[in-house]
């Protein structure tokens, strides 16, 4: 991407308490396009996407983690404070902050929503989960919503395709800053203030005539249920046993018909492809296979749950306690060390020729049939090409 | 602390965690004693459950105690339910319901 075109992308972030329904609305906004890395020198998660709005401008979302204040009680708190208030070291500040409230729960969130509009920063009201609130009866008026707390507020159901779309249009709608807001002069507010915001957050739900249904009893009887000492641990264990026969029964099904498609894929790769260079790509398979598999056993890792347990999952297991490798770092540690024991097996005088592979390798049938030594012979060509390749140490 | 004007407070105010299962009781003050809470001391207990709702007048019910010592009670507020350790609902100052009521 061009410089011009990083420089006018919108920076925006999500920021939200805890099950407001954030992830839902970055996952619905960005879709598959996302980056997850962590902040510098600490655990805490970064997500960020991008998107392209209907004007074809484009947007670089930021997932903060989820929290009920920006006076923080944890380091993800602290995470999201710093990020809205552009103290983040290489991190610029957001143009945008998105608000996301659960609409049934206006009463917890909307004092945060408060405290952002306090010290200042562009934002809007993702007035989320409205669908949910309507069908559960609240009465809910996002226009008075917007006018009281004088920032936009929008509807959004991220549960449900196009939900977030009047979000992007009303930011496109909508001239917004682009110069990012420093924040210098904060400081976290005393409980004096806390209880004042809170009165206003009360004061506001009243004056725009917000109302909450009545509790449904089907949820008070499953709070009473799911709590109880014996029966909370009896639902519980009854949820794992369903978990543990979904991957150990269960997945059986869908596991046969990958295993079928996979087989027929390569049949049909078999039958379409010249035997050159599908050998090749083979012989290649096969190296790097085993070196992702040499990075699993020498970290120590489950050898059950290949493709569970990626590079990717590898690397981010190690950045938490503090060893960066990028899974580029994790392959070629992973060749070095395949290739170094095959130096190991030659001084042991180890050669892959096709004398030296067992007989019966060609007399027992395969579920394919029999295995062709011509063709293992021009793997093995394959790969005495790829071993004279790597530079002696 | 911060407290209700008085005429509205007919009982003595006591610590929520002192409530059983079934208890409702309206929402007195936060004691503030500088109590810190999670790994990063910047706030405090008070400034944290009045951020969560626990603030003069509002109803609560506690919903449930875990066996053994109620430690952590289910209190609902509102619309939300929370679980508190016996330390952050000793923070909280309640009047009984039927007691506001009498």
């Amino acid at each position: 991407m061009s410089a011009e075109a990083a420089a006018s992308e919108l920076r925006l972030a999500l920021v939200g308490v805890p099950n407001s329904g954030k992830t839902a609305l970055f996952n619905r906004l960005t879709g598959s396009h996302q980056k997850v890395a962590n902040y510098a020198g600490v655990t805490v998660e970064r997500k960020e996407g991008r998107f392209i709005g209907s004007s074809g401008r484009s947007y670089r979302l930021l997932d903060l983690p989820g929290t009920y204040s920006l006076t923080p009680t944890s380091l993800d708190e602290a995470i999201t404070r710093d990020a809205v208030l552009g103290r983040l070291a290489g991190e610029r500040p957001p143009e945008v902050v998105i608000c996301v409230v659960d609409a049934t729960n206006l009463r917890l969130n909307l004092r945060l929503v408060l405290e952002l509009k306090r010290i200042g920063v562009p934002m809007v009201v993702a007035l989320n989960m409205s669908d949910v609130a309507r069908a559960r009866g609240f009465r809910l008026d996002a226009a008075a919503l917007e006018r009281e707390v004088g920032v936009p507020v929008v509807e959004t159901v991220a549960v449900a395709a196009g939900g977030a779309r009047a979000l992007v249009e009303n930011l496109e709608r909508r001239g917004l800053p682009d110069v990012p807001q420093e924040h210098p002069g904060y400081r976290d507010p005393t409980p004096e203030e806390v209880l004042e915001t809170q009165r206003d957050a009360r004061r506001i739900l009243g004056t725009i005539g917000y109302r909450e249904p009545a509790r449904q009893r089907v949820l008070q009887r499953l709070d009473a249920i799911v709590m109880h000492p014996v029966l909370g641990l009896a639902v519980l264990a009854a949820l794992l046993f369903a978990v543990f026969q979904a991957v150990f029964s269960w997945a059986a099904l869908p596991m046969s018909m990958i295993d079928t498609s996979v087989s027929w894929l390569g049949n049909f790769l078999h039958a379409t492809l010249p035997p050159g260079p599908l050998r090749s790509l083979l012989v290649d398979g096969i190296i790097a296979g085993e070196a992702e598999r040499i990075v699993q056993t020498s970290t120590a890792i489950c050898l059950f749950a290949r493709g569970v347990y990626d590079l990717e999952t590898i690397s981010r297991a190690l950045g938490s306690v503090g060893i960066k490798r990028s899974t580029g770092q994790l392959r070629s540690m992973g060749e070095c060390i395949y290739w170094e024991r095959v130096r190991l097996r030659e001084r042991l005088g180890f050669q892959a020729r096709l004398d030296d592979v067992p007989r019966r390798f060609f007399e027992t049938p395969t579920p394919r049939g029999l295995l062709d030594p011509q063709r293992v012979a021009h793997m093995l060509e394959i790969y005495q090409a790829r071993r004279a390749a790597v530079p002696a140490r | 602390m911060t407290t209700l004007p008085p005429e509205h407070v007919l009982a003595l105010p006591v610590a929520l965690s002192t409530l059983r299962k079934g208890d409702t009781a309206i929402v007195i003050g936060v004691r503030d004693d500088h109590l810190d809470v999670g790994d990063e001391v910047r706030s405090t207990l008070a400034q944290r459950l009045l951020e969560l709702g626990f603030i003069p007048g509002e109803n609560l019910e506690v919903i449930g105690a875990i066996w053994p010592g109620d430690d952590p009670i289910a209190v609902r507020l509102g619309r939300s339910m929370f679980a508190l350790r016996q330390r952050e609902a000793a923070a909280v100052m309640v009047a009984r319901a039927k007691d506001t009521q009498s």
